[in-house]
């Protein structure tokens, strides 16, 4: 077992910091372009959701972001002490396929998650929330 | 992200080049925004330097093919790499957008 971890606080622009972990990770475990993208996917629409909608107040908070890998599969956890929001079981819009004056825009990043991930568990405990995603290296 | 913006005919082509993510899709935004804002014509973003692409940029790029449509504009994509195409895919977008596999085909359509 291997693993890595990064702890940001809850502004935007560290995003990018997010993306130079992923990138050192991909570089590290010889990822394929394709996982590192998808990692990427999913981090940055999560991380950002959080960012953006998890938090009442103005102050700063920190997000722990870890990466464990195991022999065929790689473990993405989330820890933040946001709202309680459960990924799994939000709504998710799906009209994809209407035309584009009848679609609703939002829920894609959820949906783009659901789609790149192989499993996804929420936990919520001692108010934080506990996201951990596994994606399969093969 | 840098993009690169020229005109070809009465197509505005923009080619946007790296990512197009939640840290910088208002820079995109900002050139979608200056050519439907002048009813200026119609639009091709050629994405073959694109590298990687969020559910931000991909609202971006709904956003303005609506304002286009409303000012009878096209918005035309052409030269996706496959990753982003299964973003597309996955978005359901590719039912929505005029997809071109070069620009070539694009701006002759």
């Amino acid at each position: 077992m291997d693993q890595l971890r990064i702890s940001i606080p809850n502004r935007i622009p560290e995003l990018d910091r997010l993306r130079s972990f992923t990138e050192d990770a991909a570089q590290k475990w010889e990822w394929s372009p394709k996982m590192a993208m998808n990692v990427n996917l999913i981090l940055e629409e999560l991380v950002s959701n959080t960012i953006l909608y998890g938090y009442t107040d103005e102050d700063e908070h920190k997000l722990e972001i870890s990466f464990v890998r195991e022999a065929d599969t790689l473990e993405i956890r989330i820890t933040d002490d946001a709202e309680a929001f459960d990924i799994t079981g939000a709504a998710v819009f799906t009209d994809h396929d209407k035309p584009a004056g009848e679609r609703r825009i939002g829920g894609l990043g959820i949906h783009l998650v659901r789609s790149f991930s192989d499993d996804i568990r929420y936990e919520r405990t001692q108010n934080h929330n506990v996201l951990t995603i596994r994606k399969n290296l093969t | 992200m840098i993009v690169n913006e020229e005109k070809k005919g009465n197509v505005y082509v923009l080619t946007p080049e790296g990512r197009l993510d939640t840290t910088n899709y208002t820079i995109l935004e900002q050139h979608l925004a200056k050519i439907t804002g002048a009813n200026a014509g119609n639009i091709l973003i050629d994405m073959s330097k694109l590298e990687y692409i969020s559910s931000s940029g991909l609202r971006v790029l709904l956003m303005y093919l609506k304002k286009s449509k409303e000012v009878n504009g096209r918005l035309m994509l052409c030269s996706m790499i496959p990753d982003i195409r299964e973003v597309f895919e996955i978005s359901g977008f590719v039912n929505i957008f005029e997809i071109y596999g070069s620009r070539e085909d694009a701006l002759a359509s």
